[in-house]
């Protein structure tokens, strides 16, 4: 045997190892004009870019830091490729994919959706590789040239792979959502723009501020960190929302999403809580614990939303996978598909920030929001508005599915959203039919307005968060029974189940 | 949880009470039947019946809203992986992709079905050349021809070597050649590879000949099942015939004289006279068919055509359903 052919035999044996998406994706995109047109085109703006550059500089090339502006054109060149071209390309696949029927074929074979999934991510890294090559040979002419910082070079390379590492995955998911044509081509021009957008910012960043970050203080390393965790992590989230949507049906689909999300805001917090005893800063002040804690709060409360609108019942292929022990089953509930579980992963949430904030913060930072009567108020208030859209949607959800059991999640969320608005509206009217321009108790149907109320501590606030509360509480009250019976049924032995086979609920059947 | 047949063999498909519905419409409505090991089902009915919402079901691309699946045991619902590792389903659209070749795409679903090494090679040899591809193989699969992609289709299906097949219009679309040489592949699959299959088709004259039973279903609900002869024994049934086939004499003259003749034998029931064409059925043995034919011959008549009609997939079709959409 050739060394040639031994070698060939061992590259095919390693390809046998290699996810078969990736085999296909990589093998088509050879293949496609986009790739070959793109790679041309990003060889011929960096070669067009290489020779006017040093023309037009002539024996000036010598002098002052000519390799930053080369270098801004060969990043320009990339960034267009990696954040738009290559985000946008994965998007259409998974598009082209289900109009082609092929993503049928594919989920009818012994591909799991994560294999599916991360086999489209990983072709977009191949093609930013890919990338990367084609603009290397240019990066390395700009380090023959007065002012190149292998420093910042390297840091924006590196940020840039980490960019469109999360487009990408941000990109599926919009993908694997897209069933029908209307909604493809809007999110095809959400996505244009996401990455256009997110290109440019990103771009605008590198070559404004990036070359002025202080690489040698440690604040500049945790940033960098909570910014790629944040970025990454964001991704990851994506990424379970597009296996969840091609999970099939009689599966588990919330498990993966809900640990991810959670999974997000407590790293963060965590993170947040390790800087501050690590580096001994002093404490923070409110005004910058209420910004995290709104943050948070508006993650937790949006992806509850999201999982209050699912059906309530368990396939018995989930029953089957449910720990053996009552108590972890129980444990458990929070993670497990359902509505009522969903308002309940969401409560607990809550309260498990709302002790961080309480209890672990004064203690291991002295930083406390509870001295501050305002900061009080407001978390107070924000939690309650949490609780109060949590349970609107979960008991929204539950009629709806009574008169049509096959509704979405997100149309849940969208006739929450359009019922809250028709009742901003009303506020407003009244306001300008009563002239009074003050804010009043009603008003507390706009989150934001009475949000900042209370921020800027106007008069009536307390009644405000009052209301917010009475309000709260009438929400859990009013899924107190569904939250038992969500847990309930957990607990149930999954032996003993008389489940429907695909967890589907239809009065008709 | 599954039937047997006589023989104790498990079912290798079963539905049982299956319901799927899409909002009030009742896409299945309680079908249920049985296909055993090695049999050529053909699962018939108009557009929009529910051939292929059912099918979906069984290839774990749907689930039931209500009723169980069973495919070779296994609950398609509760498990989906062990299904799809038995179940081959070729659904009536291709599903193409660009920018690959007919090896890449074969080669492709071998990988995917979790196939490697040797094993995967020999896989993707072994449908191209079943499927008569093999000199195709390099040809990019966005121009093969109706009839070559269907053929590619059913490479994909195989490819992964299941025991059973659900073909969901293999031959629609297809040109007589095309028709004629898909219907000697899925031949060959259930005689010599002894695969069970369960296929739909609009082209009833060819499912007569390749399947050994057949389930009916229209408006989403089955009206008959069983092997052709208990479907075609359901059409006699229907049209209120009994268990003897249909003869049409035709003669050249004297057609009064024909009837009058045919009335008065015992065996003759149901006589019809159109121009010069007699049918009746015929409830004897065959002896008697013969003494018949003699002494209309005898009786001086001109006959010129004497032949039994025998009851086709397309009759038992048409008598059976009621061009009912829904």
């Amino acid at each position: 045997m050739s060394v040639s052919s031994a070698m060939l035999t061992r590259l095919e044996r390693l390809g046998d190892r290699f996810n078969p998406i990736v085999v296909k994706e990589v093998r088509q995109a050879l293949k496609s004009r986009q790739f070959v047109a793109t790679f041309l085109l990003l060889l011929l703006a960096a070669w067009s870019a290489t020779i006017f550059g040093v023309s037009y500089l002539g024996e000036s090339i010598d002098y002052g830091s000519p390799a930053v502006i080369f270098y801004a054109g060969f990043l320009f060149a990339l960034c267009t490729a990696t954040l738009v071209i290559v985000p946008f390309s994965t998007f259409r696949s998974i598009v082209e994919e289900r109009a082609e029927t092929t993503l049928e074929l594919l989920q009818i074979t012994a591909l799991s959706p994560v294999q599916i999934v991360r086999g489209k991510i990983l072709n977009a890294m191949v093609q930013v590789l890919v990338y990367y090559c084609a603009i290397a040979p240019f990066i390395a002419f700009t380090a023959l040239l007065p002012g190149f910082d292998i420093v910042h070079v390297t840091f924006s390379l590196v940020m840039l792979l980490i960019t469109a590492l999360c487009f990408s995955m941000i990109a599926l998911a919009i993908g694997t959502q897209a069933r029908n044509t209307t909604f493809q081509a809007l999110s095809s021009l959400f996505v244009i723009a996401m990455a256009v957008g997110g290109m440019m910012t990103f771009f605008g960043f590198m070559t404004a501020a990036g070359s002025h970050i202080r690489f040698d203080e440690s604040e500049t390393w945790w940033t960098l960190a909570l910014v790629v965790f944040l970025g990454l992590s964001t991704g990851f989230v994506c990424e379970q929302a597009a296996i969840a949507q091609l999970t099939f049906d009689s599966d588990n689909r919330s498990t993966g999403l809900r640990l991810a999300t959670g999974a997000q805001w407590l790293i963060c917090w965590i993170g947040l809580l390790t800087f501050l005893i690590v580096r001994q800063r002093p404490p923070m002040t409110s005004d910058v614990l209420t910004t995290i804690l709104t943050l948070t709060t508006t993650q937790i409360t949006a992806a509850g939303l999201l999982f209050v609108g699912m059906p309530d019942s368990l396939s018995r292929r989930v029953r089957r996978g449910l720990p053996r022990t009552r108590v972890l089953r129980v444990l458990w509930a929070p993670f497990l598909p359902g509505a009522a579980r969903g308002m309940l992963y969401a409560l607990l949430s809550l309260v498990l920030l709302a002790l961080i904030v309480t209890v672990l913060f004064p203690q291991l930072t002295m930083t406390s929001i509870l001295n501050d009567q305002q900061a009080t108020q407001y978390a107070i208030a924000l939690a309650a508005y949490s609780l109060i859209y949590l349970g609107a949607g979960t008991l929204l959800g539950r009629l709806l599915r009574r008169v049509a059991p096959r509704i979405q999640s997100f149309q849940i969320l969208a006739i929450l959203a359009l019922v809250n608005l028709l009742l901003i509206v009303a506020a407003e009217v009244i306001h300008f039919l009563s002239r009074v321009t003050t804010p009043q108790l009603f008003d507390v149907v706009n989150p934001v307005l009475t949000l900042r109320t209370i921020a800027d501590a106007d008069r009536g606030s307390v009644d405000a968060v009052a209301c917010i509360v009475v309000a709260a509480v009438v929400a859990i009250a009013a899924n107190m029974s569904a939250l038992w019976c969500g847990v309930r049924d957990i607990m149930k032995d999954p032996a003993d189940s008389q489940s429907h086979p695909a967890g589907i609920v239809d009065g008709r059947a | 949880m599954t039937a047997s047949n006589g023989n104790g063999d498990t079912p290798a498909i079963e539905l049982c009470n299956l319901h799927r519905h899409f909002g009030r419409l009742r896409a299945v409505d309680g079908v249920s039947f049985k296909v055993y090991p090695g049999q050529v089902m053909g699962f018939i009915g108009p557009n929009g019946a529910g051939k292929t919402t059912a099918m979906r079901i069984l290839a774990t691309l749907d689930v039931p809203t209500d009723g169980e699946v069973f495919i070779n045991g296994y609950s398609v619902v509760d498990d989906p992986d062990k299904v799809r590792r038995i179940v081959g389903f070729m659904p009536d659209s291709f599903g193409k992709y660009a920018n690959m070749d007919v090896v890449e795409y074969v080669d492709f679903f071998a990988r995917a079905h979790g196939l490697s090494g040797d094993i995967r090679r020999d896989a993707v040899e072994r449908v191209l050349v079943f499927t008569e591809l093999r000199k195709l193989a390099n040809k990019s699969i966005k121009t093969l021809s109706k009839g070559m992609s269907q053929r590619l289709a059913l490479g994909r299906t195989l490819v992964h070597d299941p025991a059973v097949l659900v073909l969901d219009e293999p031959a629609a679309g297809l040109d007589p050649r095309a028709r004629i040489e898909l219907r000697g592949l899925i031949h060959v699959l259930a005689t010599d590879l002894q695969k069970t299959v369960l296929i739909s088709s609009h082209i009833l004259t060819e499912l007569g000949e390749i399947c050994d039973s057949a389930a009916i279903i229209e408006a989403g609900r089955l009206l008959a099942s069983g092997t052709m002869t208990e479907i075609l024994q359901a059409q006699r049934v229907s049209e209120g015939r009994a268990d003897g086939p249909a003869i049409s004499v035709r003669v050249l003259r004297d057609a009064e004289k024909l009837e009058h003749l045919l009335c008065q034998e015992p065996s003759v029931r149901n006589v019809e006279l159109a121009d010069q064409v007699a049918t009746f059925e015929f409830t004897g043995v065959e002896s008697e068919l013969a003494a018949i034919l003699r002494r209309l011959i005898r009786a001086d008549l001109e006959v010129v055509e004497f032949r039994g009609r025998a009851d086709s997939l397309e009759d038992a079709f048409m008598a059976i359903t009621r061009g009912i959409t829904q």
